[in-house]
């Protein structure tokens, strides 16, 4: 038994704000206080400190055929980012895409307990699944991408409504059975297909080759489909035209044609631009989040950018093409068969580009503008905006506006025309900041027993020090805490337990319809028996109950 | 003027990393502080006077700061990253040598490994000897290699000499390998003997000057320009004279003028010696 005592307890999912109280641990979980004080009870005494729940991640790029060959691709990022092994931990290396191993312990020493990969194509599942193992501590899952998959625009084809909603039930059932996901992520839906078909960039009511489909259907017809298998995380939806000006119109009209169905939007700040006259950058932040601000059914998280290297990574490949022909560096492209496709391209944001000037001001518009904190998350879509690794400055630029102005200095000074963040004076709570740091994003992952340190709820508990520098504070916990046991003390990593697999109980759910298997084996470059992740790549893999 | 002579007492059997090594470090420090000197040899933190005898020493004007003797083939990072100072080594010495430095002057008396002065921003290195595959270069996946100061090798170099340099000037007085001033963006690579094939391939800008003359086997991204006497040789003639190494042909010698890589723009050149 463990218990932390003297610490003040944020809990915002049991309204407990900063109140001084003692946590009791047992068997990997929160347990009541015992009526008498039990014999073999270690104590970690939190006085001065503030006692988190276990951080939840649920946007991050950490593992599969992508995140690897942003590895391969960048020696550039592992030549001065090393860590030797220790007596607990082995040796890494990599900043913006860092090694499996480092990547679990990093998480880990800024106090996260959950973490998610958000895009995974049904065949690259297995690999993804094996790195997510891999990951030290932290209980993992996965998204599969589903917004360019043949068989779900096949579907959606179909001209009768009823039969195309079941069908499209049933196989989103299978896909993510079959790839031992969690969620259903969709990506620029038809827009990567119809880049393939040398089409241009599509908007929501464009027909999308080979099937006519639109991403209008497609983005509303899985939303339906997670909704009525009632997964406990909501279709997870990168829009289209990501990172392009004026991108803010297909942002609304996406939100609008999804009004009344859950739905969550990710990294919203590469979706938030106005165009100016000259066809560049503005910020769209403001109207984007007045319309979440409207829709208690939506929750986003922002993708905060964070200057320095980054390495872009993401499904939506004519993305990643138009990223390349900016400066014609390295750029690495996967065609995924009838699933997706993939791009890498490596980047460096710089505070003096007024364009990432922009982007830095539209992610904290965004955090400061959506009033309820458990509907926006902080996330810096790791490593696209940045690596996760800046979260206790990003933490800082949201808790102390005098902070953020020293920044707003360091900007190109055009930034001021474009944006209205040096408007905004709103400041965040430690409340605030443990609910979009892990009790939201545990709220909205339907993880019951997550981002919270109510009776019942998974021993994973972070301990800050509290000091006025909230950037030190959150770099360093003084503990974390997972699943009962302690393995981070001062910001270094003291024992390396094994993370569990989350998975979703979807049942049984049925076979693939006859149809779709035989467009599957007559065109796909593995068998239908061959494809499915087995049982062994996900041992013992927690399922989170569907309530449909 | 204070010397710091270190002598290696035994080749260790593994590769040991010494960027301890530099004037910017042992500057100022006793003997003692200088043995205590950590050092990594194969996986193990050892110390700097577990390998070598160090004497500090008064010395005339001409010491140099920094004197290491012995066949340091196994020594890597030897001089990364110093800012100042003089530092000269009696011998043989491994990868990285000089990478990083940014001032000050690296003497060689010996051959050196890979990636003698990548990345370099300043200073001066000179190795007696023969020096490996990527000299001056940018490390694997860098855009931008050396960005200044001077290098001189005496003897020949291994492939990919001045990969993706910036600035700065390389002096090979013996032949070059494979590819030499691979994807320059600027600086001068002088070869006093001949490269071997491909030299200057996907080059930016920047100058490879081949003093041994033509033939060159050039590729076809490149096309021949003119034939004249670049003011430019001048000053580097007078540079490399300065830093006691002048070519043996003349600064006023006239160079037949290529330009390319067509690929990459076509801004870069190779210039090739004529004799008389
Ligand atoms: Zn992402």
């Amino acid at each position: 038994m463990l218990r932390v005592t003297n610490g003040r307890v944020h809990d915002p999912g049991n309204a407990v704000a900063g109140e001084v109280r003692d946590v009791w641990l047992d068997g990997g979980k929160v347990v009541a206080e015992p009526a008498a004080e039990p014999a073999d009870v270690a104590t970690l005494d939190a006085a001065g400190c503030v006692v988190f729940p276990g951080g939840v991640e649920l946007h991050s790029h950490v593992a599969g055929s992508k995140v690897n060959a942003g590895r391969i691709m960048c020696p550039e990022d592992h030549v001065d980012h090393y860590r030797c092994r220790t007596d607990v931990t082995r040796a890494g290396c990599g900043h913006t895409v860092p090694t499996t191993y480092l990547t679990g312990y990093e998480y880990a020493r800024l106090g996260y307990t959950t973490l998610f990969e958000a895009a995974v194509p049904p065949l690259t599942a297995r690999h993804a699944h094996e790195e997510l193992r891999d990951i030290p501590i932290l209980d993992t899952g996965c998204y599969t991408v589903m917004g360019n998959n043949h068989l779900v625009m096949k579907v959606l084809s179909d001209p009768d409504e009823e039969r195309r909603a079941a069908r499209l039930r049933d196989l989103v059932a299978w896909l993510l059975h079959a790839t031992r996901a969690y969620a259903v992520k969709i990506v620029n839906p038809g827009g990567v297909e119809s880049w393939k078909w040398h089409g241009g960039p599509v908007d929501l009511d464009t027909s999308v080759p080979p099937y006519g489909v639109t991403p209008r259907r497609i983005l509303t017809g899985l939303a339906a489909a997670a909704d009525e298998l009632g997964l406990p995380h909501p279709v997870h939806v990168h829009l289209n035209h990501l990172g392009v000006p004026g991108n803010v119109a297909v942002t609304l009209a996406s939100m609008q044609a999804l009004a009344g169905r859950r739905a969550h939007f990710t990294h919203l700040q590469f979706h938030s631009y106005e165009a100016t006259r000259s066809g560049s950058y503005a910020s769209g932040a403001p109207a984007v989040a007045e319309s979440i601000n409207q829709h208690p059914e939506f929750t986003c998280d922002v993708g905060q950018l964070v200057f320095g290297p980054a390495t872009t990574m993401t499904s939506d490949a004519p993305m990643e093409f138009r990223l390349h022909h900016l400066h014609k560096d390295k750029w690495a492209n996967s065609d995924i068969e009838m699933e997706s496709g993939a791009g890498v391209v490596p980047m460096r944001y710089s505070p003096r580009q007024l364009v990432n000037a922009v982007q830095w001001c539209v992610g904290l518009e965004l955090m400061l503008l959506i009033r309820d904190p458990w509907r926006v998350f902080l996330t810096t879509d790791h490593p696209n905006a940045g690596p996760f690794v800046a979260y206790p400055m990003i933490v800082r630029l949201l808790m102390d506006r005098e902070f953020r102005r020293e920044w707003l200095e360091k900007l190109n000074p055009r930034v001021r025309r474009f944006t209205t963040l040096h408007e905004l004076d709103r400041e965040y709570t430690l409340d605030e900041i443990a609910t979009v740091t892990r009790a939201g994003q545990a709220r909205v992952l339907g993880l019951a027993d997550k981002g919270h340190l109510g009776v019942g709820a998974d021993a994973d508990v972070a301990v800050y020090r509290e000091q006025g520098d909230r950037e030190r504070m959150f770099a360093a916990p003084a503990w974390v805490v997972k699943g009962g046991e302690v393995v981070v003390r001062d910001g270094e990593v003291v024992a390396a337990v094994d993370g569990r697999p989350l998975g979703v109980d979807l049942g049984d759910p049925p076979p693939l319809a006859a149809d779709l298997a035989e467009q599957f084996e007559s065109y796909s470059s593995v068998r239908l028996a061959n494809y499915a992740v087995e049982d062994a790549y996900v041992p013992d893999q927690v399922l989170i109950p569907c309530a449909p | 003027m204070r010397t710091v002579t270190l002598t290696l007492k035994a080749e260790p059997p593994v590769s040991a990393e010494a960027e301890q090594l530099i004037p910017d470090v042992v500057a100022g420090k006793t003997a003692e502080e200088v043995r205590r000197l950590p050092l990594l040899v194969g996986n193990r933190r050892e110390t700097v006077g577990d390998w070598f005898d160090v004497v500090v020493d008064e010395a005339e004007a001409a010491a140099p700061d920094l004197l290491l003797r012995g066949d340091l083939v196994r020594f890597k990072r030897l001089g990364e990253g110093m800012s100042r100072g003089a530092m000269v080594v009696e011998g043989r010495v491994g990868f990285h040598a000089g990478a990083r430095m940014s001032g000050g002057s690296l003497t060689i008396a010996g051959d050196a490994g890979d990636f003698l002065g990548a990345h370099m921003a300043g200073g001066r290195i000179i190795v007696r000897g023969d020096a490996g595959h990527y000299v001056a270069a940018a490390y694997r996946g860098e855009k931008t290699g050396m960005k200044g100061g001077t290098i001189v090798v005496t003897g020949s170099v291994g492939q990919m000499v001045g990969a993706r340099m910036r600035r700065g000037l390389v002096y090979v007085q013996g032949d070059a390998g494979d590819v030499a001033g691979y994807n320059m963006k600027g600086g001068t690579v002088v070869v006093g003997g001949a490269p071997a094939a491909r030299v200057g391939a996907r080059m930016v800008r920047g100058t490879v000057a081949v003093l041994g003359g033509e033939p060159l086997e050039l590729l076809p991204t490149f096309s021949y320009a003119c034939t004249y006497a670049p003011t430019f040789w001048r000053v580097v003639h007078h540079e490399l004279a300065r830093v006691g190494h002048a070519p043996r042909v003349g600064p006023g010698v006239t160079f037949r003028r290529y330009c390319g890589d067509v690929n990459e723009g076509g801004r870069g050149e190779v210039l090739a010696a004529q004799p008389g």
